[in-house]
């Protein structure tokens, strides 16, 4: 059986579910989602699991430079500058 | 500060810094080590997996880049060009096979499937546990190792857009691929990620 117009299925929103999160959908692809999401509690979670993921990834704290790595770094800069090598 | 005003000011910053390394003043290393060695290691960490292998692509990134710089049009955009060259030294590694092995990810295998009896899937909402309980030691472990699980192709875009916030357009000019299959690759890789976290987390609460 196909899925009217007005219906997005599950399968067919997955697909557009990243764009969908950046805000890059046009409006009326954006309102079936919504729609959808409202109705179906499996793709809601799984709306809201993906976003987690992404602001996860986002959010994962960086780890300083030693100050030996940074002193290394800052002369292998000083020595290319004073003899550049063949890249 | 609000972020466009944020970004404005690293654009700024990053362009007197890009200026004074042009000039061939050393007292610019410093915090040219400074702003982007952390940045870098951090990338080639979680692309590489492995220390030694992400010191070397910091070592070899910042003193590319460095004697590059002469190619760099605008110096507002040294961030881009640092990591330009980053993606560069990670997808050098991935032709010599250091990266894992290389695969497509298919939708199958990162969409549910239907739940018992053929009905709903379940599907745990782990959503709502705070972000810093998600990133305790352990369950960041968890993360790292979900990333790092993702083919190069697909994690290399995943950490350009994600962790680092690039476009769409300025992560395929990195990569030299086209718009349509950088979207097609980030879609994918979290769908993946996702559902790698699905396995970790379905058991925590809020």
């Amino acid at each position: 059986m196909s899925t009217p117009d007005h219906v997005l299925s599950c399968r067919d929103m997955a697909k557009h579910l990243s764009d969908y999160l950046d805000g890059d959908l046009a409006a009326s692809l954006t309102a079936l989602i919504d729609a959808h999401r409202g109705e179906c509690p499996p793709c809601e979670a799984f709306i809201r699991t993906l976003r987690r993921s992404v602001e996860l990834v986002r959010a994962r704290p960086r780890e300083p430079l030693s100050e030996g790595v940074k002193t290394r770094l800052v002369e292998a800069l000083r020595q290319a500058r004073d003899r550049p090598p063949r890249l | 500060m609000d972020p466009v005003t944020a970004v404005e000011a690293e654009k700024a910053d990053d362009r007197a810094l890009a200026e004074a390394l042009i000039a061939g003043r050393p007292e610019a290393f410093e915090p040219f080590v400074e702003r982007f060695g952390p940045l870098i290691r951090n990338f080639g960490r979680r692309m590489c997996g492995h220390r030694d292998d992400a010191d070397e692509v910091l070592e070899e990134t910042l003193l590319t880049a460095y004697l590059s710089l002469k190619d760099l049009h605008d110096p507002s955009a040294l961030r881009a060009w640092v990591f330009r060259v980053a993606a560069n030294a990670c997808l050098k590694m991935r032709r010599q096979d250091r990266l894992g092995a290389q695969r497509e990810i298919g939708l199958e295998e990162i969409l549910p499937g239907p739940g018992d009896g053929g009905g709903p899937p379940q599907i745990p909402d782990w959503s709502q546990t705070p972000l810093d309980r998600l990133l305790q030691d352990e369950l960041r472990g968890k993360l790292d190792e979900s990333i790092l699980g993702l083919p190069s192709d697909y994690r290399i875009v995943l950490l350009l857009r994600d962790q680092e916030g690039f476009s769409t357009r300025q992560t395929a000019d990195m990569l030299g691929i086209s718009e349509t299959l950088a979207k097609v690759r980030l879609h994918r890789a979290r769908l993946a990620l996702r559902k790698s976290l699905e396995g970790y987390l379905k058991g925590v609460s809020a």
